[in-house]
Protein backbone atom coordinates (compact mmCIF):
# COMPACT_ATOMS: atom_id res chain seq x y z
CA UNK A 1 0.00 0.00 0.00
CA UNK A 2 1.33 3.15 -0.87
CA UNK A 3 1.97 5.36 2.06
CA UNK A 4 -0.82 8.47 3.42
CA UNK A 5 -3.46 6.05 2.41
CA UNK A 6 -5.27 5.55 5.76
CA UNK A 7 -8.50 6.47 5.94
CA UNK A 8 -11.48 4.99 4.26
CA UNK A 9 -15.21 6.08 4.60
CA UNK A 10 -17.86 3.46 3.92
CA UNK A 11 -20.90 5.31 3.31
CA UNK A 12 -23.50 2.63 4.11
CA UNK A 13 -23.60 0.52 7.34
CA UNK A 14 -25.05 -2.16 4.23
CA UNK A 15 -24.14 -6.22 3.24
CA UNK A 16 -21.92 -4.24 0.51
CA UNK A 17 -20.59 -1.64 2.93
CA UNK A 18 -19.77 -4.13 5.89
CA UNK A 19 -18.25 -6.34 2.61
CA UNK A 20 -16.28 -3.63 2.07
CA UNK A 21 -14.67 -3.25 5.43
CA UNK A 22 -14.01 -7.28 5.56
CA UNK A 23 -12.29 -7.14 2.43
CA UNK A 24 -9.94 -4.30 3.52
CA UNK A 25 -8.73 -5.46 6.96
CA UNK A 26 -8.62 -9.05 5.09
CA UNK A 27 -6.17 -7.77 2.50
CA UNK A 28 -4.15 -5.92 5.20
CA UNK A 29 -5.30 -2.73 5.41
CA UNK A 30 -4.51 -1.01 8.84
CA UNK A 31 -6.02 2.42 8.47
CA UNK A 32 -9.31 3.94 9.82
CA UNK A 33 -12.51 2.69 8.35
CA UNK A 34 -15.33 4.78 8.90
CA UNK A 35 -19.10 3.05 8.41
CA UNK A 36 -21.72 5.50 8.27
CA UNK A 37 -24.98 4.19 8.97
CA UNK A 38 -28.27 5.87 7.92
CA UNK A 39 -30.39 4.04 10.21
CA UNK A 40 -30.15 4.04 14.03
CA UNK A 41 -30.42 0.04 14.20
CA UNK A 42 -26.86 -1.72 14.69
CA UNK A 43 -26.39 -3.40 11.38
CA UNK A 44 -29.38 -5.96 10.36
CA UNK A 45 -30.27 -8.16 7.74
CA UNK A 46 -33.07 -6.41 5.25
CA UNK A 47 -34.14 -9.42 3.50
CA UNK A 48 -35.65 -11.43 6.23
CA UNK A 49 -38.43 -8.11 6.82
CA UNK A 50 -39.87 -9.37 3.98
CA UNK A 51 -39.94 -12.82 4.63
CA UNK A 52 -39.39 -14.65 7.81
CA UNK A 53 -40.14 -11.63 10.31
CA UNK A 54 -43.13 -10.61 8.35
CA UNK A 55 -44.55 -14.31 8.80
CA UNK A 56 -43.73 -14.74 12.23
CA UNK A 57 -46.21 -14.86 14.78
CA UNK A 58 -44.08 -13.26 18.00
CA UNK A 59 -42.69 -9.74 17.83
CA UNK A 60 -40.14 -9.57 15.26
CA UNK A 61 -35.84 -9.74 16.01
CA UNK A 62 -33.91 -8.05 13.69
CA UNK A 63 -31.19 -10.28 12.45
CA UNK A 64 -27.32 -8.60 13.21
CA UNK A 65 -25.56 -8.83 10.25
CA UNK A 66 -22.51 -8.24 11.88
CA UNK A 67 -21.53 -9.46 15.18
CA UNK A 68 -20.73 -6.93 17.66
CA UNK A 69 -17.28 -8.70 18.34
CA UNK A 70 -16.56 -8.96 14.78
CA UNK A 71 -17.09 -5.20 14.61
CA UNK A 72 -14.71 -4.47 17.25
CA UNK A 73 -12.36 -7.21 15.93
CA UNK A 74 -12.20 -5.26 12.25
CA UNK A 75 -11.47 -1.79 14.08
CA UNK A 76 -14.77 -0.27 12.55
CA UNK A 77 -16.02 3.21 13.44
CA UNK A 78 -19.28 2.77 13.16
CA UNK A 79 -21.45 5.67 13.02
CA UNK A 80 -25.54 4.49 13.39
CA UNK A 81 -28.15 7.98 12.73
CA UNK A 82 -25.01 9.56 10.81
CA UNK A 83 -26.13 9.74 6.96
CA UNK A 84 -23.98 10.95 4.16
CA UNK A 85 -25.39 14.55 2.95
CA UNK A 86 -22.60 15.36 0.39
CA UNK A 87 -18.95 14.53 -1.18
CA UNK A 88 -16.43 16.73 -1.59
CA UNK A 89 -14.19 15.51 -4.18
CA UNK A 90 -11.41 18.06 -4.01
CA UNK A 91 -11.24 18.99 -0.29
CA UNK A 92 -12.16 14.86 0.10
CA UNK A 93 -14.74 15.13 2.84
CA UNK A 94 -17.71 13.05 2.91
CA UNK A 95 -20.04 15.51 4.76
CA UNK A 96 -22.77 13.59 7.20
CA UNK A 97 -26.03 14.61 8.49
CA UNK A 98 -24.71 15.35 11.70
CA UNK A 99 -22.67 18.11 9.73
CA UNK A 100 -19.37 16.03 10.26
CA UNK A 101 -16.56 16.91 7.73
CA UNK A 102 -14.75 13.13 7.20
CA UNK A 103 -11.44 13.08 5.41
CA UNK A 104 -10.95 10.41 3.21
CA UNK A 105 -8.22 8.82 1.15
CA UNK A 106 -10.84 6.04 -0.68
CA UNK A 107 -14.73 6.33 0.04
CA UNK A 108 -16.31 3.37 -0.67
CA UNK A 109 -20.19 4.32 -1.68
CA UNK A 110 -22.35 1.19 -0.08
CA UNK A 111 -26.13 2.75 0.22
CA UNK A 112 -28.39 1.02 -1.81
CA UNK A 113 -31.50 1.82 -2.59
CA UNK A 114 -34.66 3.12 -1.62
CA UNK A 115 -38.34 2.20 -2.70
CA UNK A 116 -39.70 4.07 -5.64
CA UNK A 117 -42.37 6.67 -4.37
CA UNK A 118 -45.76 6.63 -4.77
CA UNK A 119 -48.02 9.30 -3.77
CA UNK A 120 -51.74 9.36 -3.26
CA UNK A 121 -53.28 12.45 -4.80
CA UNK A 122 -53.36 14.00 -1.32
CA UNK A 123 -49.69 14.08 -1.12
CA UNK A 124 -49.32 11.22 1.30
CA UNK A 125 -46.08 8.84 0.33
CA UNK A 126 -47.56 5.50 0.26
CA UNK A 127 -46.28 2.52 2.39
CA UNK A 128 -43.18 0.47 1.20
CA UNK A 129 -41.06 -2.29 2.78
CA UNK A 130 -37.51 -1.23 3.34
CA UNK A 131 -36.90 -0.76 7.05
CA UNK A 132 -37.73 -2.51 10.18
CA UNK A 133 -40.16 0.81 10.93
CA UNK A 134 -42.07 -0.08 7.78
CA UNK A 135 -42.21 -3.81 8.55
CA UNK A 136 -44.12 -2.84 12.62
CA UNK A 137 -46.43 -0.78 10.17
CA UNK A 138 -47.19 -3.58 8.24
CA UNK A 139 -47.75 -5.99 10.83
CA UNK A 140 -50.48 -3.45 12.67
CA UNK A 141 -51.96 -2.75 9.54
CA UNK A 142 -52.55 -6.39 8.73
CA UNK A 143 -53.87 -7.18 11.81
CA UNK A 144 -56.30 -4.20 12.24
CA UNK A 145 -57.58 -4.50 8.74
CA UNK A 146 -57.30 -8.07 7.81
CA UNK A 147 -57.52 -6.73 4.20
CA UNK A 148 -54.63 -5.05 2.04
CA UNK A 149 -53.92 -4.47 -1.90
CA UNK A 150 -50.13 -4.71 -2.75
CA UNK A 151 -49.37 -2.54 -6.09
CA UNK A 152 -46.80 -3.95 -7.99
CA UNK A 153 -45.82 -8.05 -7.97
CA UNK A 154 -42.22 -8.04 -7.47
CA UNK A 155 -40.28 -9.81 -5.06
CA UNK A 156 -41.07 -7.63 -2.03
CA UNK A 157 -45.33 -7.57 -3.20
CA UNK A 158 -45.23 -11.43 -3.51
CA UNK A 159 -43.20 -12.21 -0.60
CA UNK A 160 -45.28 -10.34 1.49
CA UNK A 161 -48.53 -11.28 -0.13
CA UNK A 162 -46.88 -15.01 0.51
CA UNK A 163 -46.81 -13.58 4.44
CA UNK A 164 -50.05 -12.09 4.75
CA UNK A 165 -52.24 -15.23 3.58
CA UNK A 166 -50.02 -16.98 5.84
CA UNK A 167 -51.57 -14.57 8.52
CA UNK A 168 -55.24 -15.00 7.13
CA UNK A 169 -55.02 -11.48 5.46
CA UNK A 170 -57.45 -10.85 2.16
CA UNK A 171 -54.43 -10.12 -0.64
CA UNK A 172 -55.04 -8.39 -3.71
CA UNK A 173 -52.21 -7.85 -5.86
CA UNK A 174 -52.21 -5.14 -8.65
CA UNK A 175 -50.01 -4.68 -11.33
CA UNK A 176 -49.19 -3.67 -14.93
CA UNK A 177 -47.58 -6.40 -16.05
CA UNK A 178 -49.67 -9.48 -17.34
CA UNK A 179 -47.64 -11.70 -14.80
CA UNK A 180 -45.67 -11.34 -11.49
CA UNK A 181 -42.12 -10.92 -12.15
CA UNK A 182 -42.12 -11.74 -15.94
CA UNK A 183 -38.94 -10.24 -16.93
CA UNK A 184 -37.28 -12.07 -14.49
CA UNK A 185 -38.54 -15.58 -14.56
CA UNK A 186 -40.49 -15.56 -18.15
CA UNK A 187 -43.82 -16.65 -19.26
CA UNK A 188 -44.49 -20.05 -17.91
CA UNK A 189 -42.30 -19.91 -14.63
CA UNK A 190 -44.18 -16.76 -14.04
CA UNK A 191 -47.53 -18.08 -14.79
CA UNK A 192 -46.40 -21.16 -12.29
CA UNK A 193 -45.55 -18.54 -9.37
CA UNK A 194 -49.14 -16.29 -10.02
CA UNK A 195 -50.74 -20.18 -9.62
CA UNK A 196 -49.09 -20.78 -6.29
CA UNK A 197 -50.16 -17.51 -5.11
CA UNK A 198 -53.92 -17.66 -6.58
CA UNK A 199 -54.54 -21.15 -5.16
CA UNK A 200 -53.81 -20.05 -2.01
CA UNK A 201 -56.35 -17.19 -1.97
CA UNK A 202 -54.52 -14.23 -3.69
CA UNK A 203 -56.44 -12.18 -5.91
CA UNK A 204 -54.62 -10.80 -9.18
CA UNK A 205 -55.76 -7.48 -10.81
CA UNK A 206 -52.93 -7.77 -13.70
CA UNK A 207 -52.53 -5.99 -16.87
CA UNK A 208 -53.67 -3.39 -16.07
CA UNK A 209 -52.26 -0.06 -14.60
CA UNK A 210 -53.08 2.43 -11.63
CA UNK A 211 -54.02 5.90 -12.25
CA UNK A 212 -54.06 7.36 -9.14
CA UNK A 213 -54.86 6.32 -4.88
CA UNK A 214 -56.50 8.58 -3.27
CA UNK A 215 -57.92 8.38 0.58
CA UNK A 216 -55.84 7.29 3.72
CA UNK A 217 -55.22 4.48 6.24
CA UNK A 218 -58.53 2.38 7.13
CA UNK A 219 -59.99 3.61 3.67
CA UNK A 220 -58.11 3.93 0.05
CA UNK A 221 -59.89 4.30 -3.36
CA UNK A 222 -57.31 3.04 -6.14
CA UNK A 223 -58.45 4.30 -9.81
CA UNK A 224 -56.70 2.01 -12.47
CA UNK A 225 -56.63 2.74 -16.47
CA UNK A 226 -59.80 0.55 -16.93
CA UNK A 227 -61.94 3.32 -15.37
CA UNK A 228 -62.71 0.88 -12.20
CA UNK A 229 -61.81 1.40 -8.89
CA UNK A 230 -60.56 -0.82 -5.93
CA UNK A 231 -61.15 0.33 -2.40
CA UNK A 232 -59.01 -1.08 -0.36
CA UNK A 233 -58.06 -0.27 3.47
CA UNK A 234 -54.57 -0.41 3.48
CA UNK A 235 -52.17 -0.46 0.39
CA UNK A 236 -48.52 -1.36 -0.13
CA UNK A 237 -46.26 -0.14 -2.52
CA UNK A 238 -43.28 -2.54 -4.04
CA UNK A 239 -43.04 -0.86 -7.55
CA UNK A 240 -38.95 -1.11 -7.22
CA UNK A 241 -36.18 0.74 -6.09
CA UNK A 242 -34.06 3.34 -6.72
CA UNK A 243 -30.19 4.00 -6.16
CA UNK A 244 -30.17 6.25 -3.21
CA UNK A 245 -28.00 8.78 -5.12
CA UNK A 246 -29.62 12.55 -4.33
CA UNK A 247 -26.97 13.09 -1.80
CA UNK A 248 -24.07 12.88 -4.59
CA UNK A 249 -26.08 16.06 -6.74
CA UNK A 250 -23.68 18.64 -7.86
CA UNK A 251 -20.27 16.30 -6.44
CA UNK A 252 -18.99 15.44 -9.92
CA UNK A 253 -19.63 11.42 -9.51
CA UNK A 254 -21.10 10.01 -12.47
CA UNK A 255 -24.96 8.95 -12.22
CA UNK A 256 -26.82 7.45 -15.22
CA UNK A 257 -29.43 4.29 -13.31
CA UNK A 258 -26.97 4.44 -10.10
CA UNK A 259 -23.53 5.20 -9.59
CA UNK A 260 -21.77 4.60 -12.72
CA UNK A 261 -18.79 2.31 -12.32
CA UNK A 262 -16.17 -0.14 -14.35
CA UNK A 263 -16.08 -3.82 -13.41
CA UNK A 264 -13.44 -2.94 -10.57
CA UNK A 265 -15.72 -0.81 -8.80
CA UNK A 266 -14.20 2.60 -9.79
CA UNK A 267 -16.35 5.65 -10.40
CA UNK A 268 -15.07 8.67 -12.50
CA UNK A 269 -13.17 10.30 -9.77
CA UNK A 270 -10.59 8.61 -8.47
CA UNK A 271 -10.38 6.39 -5.24
CA UNK A 272 -14.18 6.77 -5.15
CA UNK A 273 -15.42 3.32 -5.45
CA UNK A 274 -18.96 2.12 -5.25
CA UNK A 275 -19.96 -1.65 -4.36
CA UNK A 276 -23.83 -3.29 -3.83
CA UNK A 277 -27.32 -1.97 -5.44
CA UNK A 278 -26.36 1.09 -5.83
CA UNK A 279 -24.03 0.83 -8.27
CA UNK A 280 -24.38 0.17 -11.98
CA UNK A 281 -21.13 -1.33 -13.28
CA UNK A 282 -19.69 -3.52 -16.51
CA UNK A 283 -20.85 -7.27 -15.81
CA UNK A 284 -18.17 -9.11 -17.55
CA UNK A 285 -20.63 -12.65 -17.56
CA UNK A 286 -23.27 -10.38 -18.33
CA UNK A 287 -22.34 -8.51 -21.04
CA UNK A 288 -23.64 -5.03 -20.48
CA UNK A 289 -24.10 -2.47 -17.41
CA UNK A 290 -25.92 -3.23 -14.42
CA UNK A 291 -27.55 -2.53 -11.11
CA UNK A 292 -27.49 -6.10 -9.21
CA UNK A 293 -29.95 -5.62 -6.24
CA UNK A 294 -29.25 -8.94 -4.23
CA UNK A 295 -27.97 -9.80 -1.30
CA UNK A 296 -24.40 -12.12 -1.95
CA UNK A 297 -24.03 -9.65 -4.70
CA UNK A 298 -23.60 -6.67 -2.36
CA UNK A 299 -21.67 -9.12 0.21
CA UNK A 300 -19.34 -10.39 -2.84
CA UNK A 301 -19.03 -7.15 -4.68
CA UNK A 302 -18.40 -5.25 -1.52
CA UNK A 303 -15.65 -7.74 -0.29
CA UNK A 304 -14.03 -7.39 -3.74
CA UNK A 305 -13.86 -3.74 -3.91
CA UNK A 306 -12.55 -3.40 -0.61
CA UNK A 307 -9.33 -5.85 -1.52
CA UNK A 308 -8.88 -3.64 -4.81
CA UNK A 309 -8.44 -0.94 -2.42
CA UNK A 310 -6.31 -2.27 -0.34
CA UNK A 311 -4.25 -3.97 -2.88
CA UNK A 312 -4.10 -1.34 -4.97
CA UNK A 313 -5.59 -3.39 -8.01
CA UNK A 314 -7.98 -2.96 -10.42
CA UNK A 315 -9.09 -6.57 -10.69
CA UNK A 316 -13.19 -6.58 -11.97
CA UNK A 317 -15.47 -8.33 -10.50
CA UNK A 318 -17.40 -11.19 -12.38
CA UNK A 319 -19.19 -13.03 -9.46
CA UNK A 320 -22.47 -14.73 -10.55
CA UNK A 321 -25.50 -13.24 -9.79
CA UNK A 322 -27.71 -15.31 -6.98
CA UNK A 323 -31.26 -14.46 -5.50
CA UNK A 324 -33.86 -16.46 -3.72
CA UNK A 325 -36.93 -15.73 -2.79
CA UNK A 326 -39.30 -17.62 0.08
CA UNK A 327 -42.71 -17.97 -0.71
CA UNK A 328 -45.45 -20.51 1.28
CA UNK A 329 -42.69 -22.43 2.65
CA UNK A 330 -40.97 -22.87 -1.04
CA UNK A 331 -37.89 -21.46 -1.69
CA UNK A 332 -36.45 -20.49 -5.00
CA UNK A 333 -33.22 -19.72 -5.89
CA UNK A 334 -31.50 -18.79 -9.21
CA UNK A 335 -28.12 -18.31 -10.45
CA UNK A 336 -27.42 -15.94 -13.51
CA UNK A 337 -29.91 -14.08 -15.16
CA UNK A 338 -32.61 -14.70 -17.45
CA UNK A 339 -32.72 -12.67 -20.78
CA UNK A 340 -35.50 -11.60 -22.85
CA UNK A 341 -36.19 -14.42 -25.61
CA UNK A 342 -34.01 -16.84 -23.63
CA UNK A 343 -35.68 -20.71 -24.36
CA UNK A 344 -36.42 -22.41 -21.06
CA UNK A 345 -35.62 -26.28 -20.33
CA UNK A 346 -37.25 -28.45 -16.95
CA UNK A 347 -33.91 -30.30 -16.52
CA UNK A 348 -34.82 -32.53 -13.00
CA UNK A 349 -38.11 -32.52 -11.38
CA UNK A 350 -41.19 -31.22 -12.75
CA UNK A 351 -43.64 -27.45 -11.88
CA UNK A 352 -46.14 -30.00 -11.62
CA UNK A 353 -44.32 -31.73 -8.64
CA UNK A 354 -43.28 -28.33 -6.92
CA UNK A 355 -39.61 -29.36 -6.91
CA UNK A 356 -37.62 -28.65 -9.88
CA UNK A 357 -34.61 -26.93 -11.99
CA UNK A 358 -35.27 -25.14 -14.98
CA UNK A 359 -32.29 -23.80 -17.09
CA UNK A 360 -32.47 -20.28 -19.30
CA UNK A 361 -30.68 -20.10 -22.15
CA UNK A 362 -30.17 -18.65 -25.87
CA UNK A 363 -28.07 -18.84 -28.84
CA UNK A 364 -25.67 -21.80 -27.14
CA UNK A 365 -25.14 -19.79 -24.55
CA UNK A 366 -25.98 -20.66 -20.80
CA UNK A 367 -27.59 -18.25 -18.67
CA UNK A 368 -28.95 -19.04 -15.60
CA UNK A 369 -30.19 -22.22 -13.21
CA UNK A 370 -33.77 -21.61 -11.05
CA UNK A 371 -34.54 -24.31 -9.00
CA UNK A 372 -36.81 -24.95 -6.04
CA UNK A 373 -36.17 -27.59 -3.91
CA UNK A 374 -32.88 -29.77 -5.95
CA UNK A 375 -30.70 -26.79 -4.22
CA UNK A 376 -27.95 -29.35 -3.91
CA UNK A 377 -27.85 -30.07 -7.88
CA UNK A 378 -26.91 -25.51 -8.38
CA UNK A 379 -23.11 -25.71 -7.30
CA UNK A 380 -22.35 -27.25 -10.99
CA UNK A 381 -24.54 -24.95 -12.81
CA UNK A 382 -23.16 -22.15 -10.79
CA UNK A 383 -19.44 -23.21 -11.47
CA UNK A 384 -20.33 -23.36 -15.02
CA UNK A 385 -21.89 -19.83 -15.23
CA UNK A 386 -19.05 -18.28 -13.09
CA UNK A 387 -16.80 -19.69 -16.23
CA UNK A 388 -19.19 -18.68 -18.76
CA UNK A 389 -20.06 -22.32 -19.96
CA UNK A 390 -22.36 -23.09 -22.81
CA UNK A 391 -26.00 -24.23 -23.32
CA UNK A 392 -24.08 -28.05 -24.75
CA UNK A 393 -22.24 -28.07 -21.17
CA UNK A 394 -24.92 -27.20 -19.25
CA UNK A 395 -27.27 -30.13 -20.89
CA UNK A 396 -24.67 -32.48 -20.38
CA UNK A 397 -23.79 -31.52 -16.73
CA UNK A 398 -28.23 -31.90 -16.84
CA UNK A 399 -27.72 -35.84 -18.41
CA UNK A 400 -25.02 -36.69 -15.44
CA UNK A 401 -28.24 -36.43 -12.99
CA UNK A 402 -31.20 -36.77 -15.46
CA UNK A 403 -29.50 -39.53 -18.57
CA UNK A 404 -32.90 -39.67 -20.23
CA UNK A 405 -33.28 -35.92 -20.46
CA UNK A 406 -35.28 -35.01 -23.26
CA UNK A 407 -33.98 -31.70 -24.73
CA UNK A 408 -36.25 -32.08 -27.87
CA UNK A 409 -39.47 -30.86 -26.06
CA UNK A 410 -38.58 -28.32 -24.25
CA UNK A 411 -40.79 -25.69 -22.54
CA UNK A 412 -41.64 -25.51 -18.86
CA UNK A 413 -45.18 -26.22 -19.73
CA UNK A 414 -44.54 -28.84 -22.09
CA UNK A 415 -47.95 -29.10 -23.86
CA UNK A 416 -47.53 -25.51 -25.27
CA UNK A 417 -44.31 -26.08 -26.61
CA UNK A 418 -43.10 -26.41 -30.27
CA UNK A 419 -40.28 -29.24 -30.34
CA UNK A 420 -36.80 -27.20 -31.16
CA UNK A 421 -33.36 -27.64 -30.37
CA UNK A 422 -31.15 -24.53 -28.78
CA UNK A 423 -29.41 -22.71 -31.80
CA UNK B 1 -4.50 -34.39 7.12
CA UNK B 2 -2.65 -31.22 8.04
CA UNK B 3 -4.35 -28.85 5.54
CA UNK B 4 -8.02 -29.42 6.00
CA UNK B 5 -9.97 -27.01 7.27
CA UNK B 6 -12.33 -27.66 10.00
CA UNK B 7 -16.05 -25.86 9.53
CA UNK B 8 -18.96 -25.10 12.50
CA UNK B 9 -22.05 -24.36 12.02
CA UNK B 10 -23.58 -22.33 14.99
CA UNK B 11 -27.31 -24.00 15.55
CA UNK B 12 -28.37 -20.97 17.53
CA UNK B 13 -27.52 -18.36 14.76
CA UNK B 14 -28.90 -20.46 11.63
CA UNK B 15 -32.02 -19.70 10.29
CA UNK B 16 -31.54 -22.64 7.41
CA UNK B 17 -31.26 -20.31 4.36
CA UNK B 18 -29.52 -22.91 2.44
CA UNK B 19 -27.57 -20.93 0.32
CA UNK B 20 -24.79 -22.65 1.75
CA UNK B 21 -26.25 -26.12 0.47
CA UNK B 22 -25.87 -24.19 -2.90
CA UNK B 23 -22.03 -23.52 -2.41
CA UNK B 24 -21.38 -26.66 -1.12
CA UNK B 25 -23.77 -29.01 -1.30
CA UNK B 26 -21.66 -31.70 -0.08
CA UNK B 27 -20.76 -29.75 3.21
CA UNK B 28 -24.61 -28.53 4.10
CA UNK B 29 -27.82 -29.93 3.98
CA UNK B 30 -31.14 -28.20 5.11
CA UNK B 31 -33.03 -31.77 5.12
CA UNK B 32 -36.52 -30.99 5.51
CA UNK B 33 -38.17 -30.20 8.84
CA UNK B 34 -35.16 -28.87 10.16
CA UNK B 35 -35.40 -25.69 11.70
CA UNK B 36 -31.34 -25.40 11.00
CA UNK B 37 -28.65 -26.89 8.22
CA UNK B 38 -26.36 -29.60 9.46
CA UNK B 39 -22.56 -30.57 8.52
CA UNK B 40 -22.56 -33.39 6.49
CA UNK B 41 -18.87 -33.08 7.43
CA UNK B 42 -16.81 -30.45 9.46
CA UNK B 43 -13.71 -31.16 7.96
CA UNK B 44 -12.59 -29.53 4.19
CA UNK B 45 -9.60 -30.04 1.92
CA UNK B 46 -7.38 -26.85 1.76
CA UNK B 47 -8.48 -26.53 -2.23
CA UNK B 48 -11.89 -26.25 -1.08
CA UNK B 49 -11.14 -23.04 1.14
CA UNK B 50 -12.49 -20.37 -1.63
CA UNK B 51 -15.89 -22.09 -1.96
CA UNK B 52 -16.48 -22.79 2.26
CA UNK B 53 -14.84 -18.59 2.70
CA UNK B 54 -18.02 -18.02 -0.04
CA UNK B 55 -20.25 -19.94 2.18
CA UNK B 56 -19.94 -18.27 5.46
CA UNK B 57 -19.78 -15.21 3.31
CA UNK B 58 -23.02 -15.72 1.83
CA UNK B 59 -24.84 -16.75 5.15
CA UNK B 60 -27.11 -14.37 6.03
CA UNK B 61 -27.48 -15.09 9.65
CA UNK B 62 -23.62 -15.50 9.70
CA UNK B 63 -23.89 -19.09 11.45
CA UNK B 64 -20.73 -20.65 9.69
CA UNK B 65 -17.34 -20.27 10.88
CA UNK B 66 -14.42 -21.61 9.71
CA UNK B 67 -10.71 -22.43 11.52
CA UNK B 68 -7.45 -23.28 10.03
CA UNK B 69 -5.84 -24.36 12.97
CA UNK B 70 -4.84 -28.21 13.05
CA UNK B 71 -7.81 -30.42 14.06
CA UNK B 72 -6.69 -32.20 17.48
Amino acid sequence: MTGGFERVVVVGASAAGLGAADGLREAGFTGSITVLGAELHQPYDRPTLSKALLVAEEDPRLLELRSPERIEANRLDLRLGHAAAGLDVDRRYVVTTYGEALPWDAVVIACGSRPRELRSLGGEVLPALRTPEDLRVLREAAARYGEMTLIGSGFIGLEVAAALVARGVAVTVLDALPLPLEPVLGTELATHLRDLHTARGVRFRSAVAMASVTGQPGAYEVRLTDGSVHRTPFVLTGIGAEPAVDWLAGSGIEVTGGIVTDAAGRTNVPDVWAAGDVAAFHHPLLGQRVRVEHWTHAVEQGRHIGLNIARGETTPYQGVPYFWTDQYGMRFQCYGRRRAGDRSLVVEGSLDAGEFLVLFGHAGEFHAAFACGRVRSLRDYRKLLARGGTWDEALALARTNTPALDTTVSCVNRKECTPHEAA
Amino acid sequence: MSDNLSVSLDGTRCKSYGICVSVMPDVFDTPPGSPTAVLLRDAVDADEREDLEEAARACPAQAIALDSGRKP
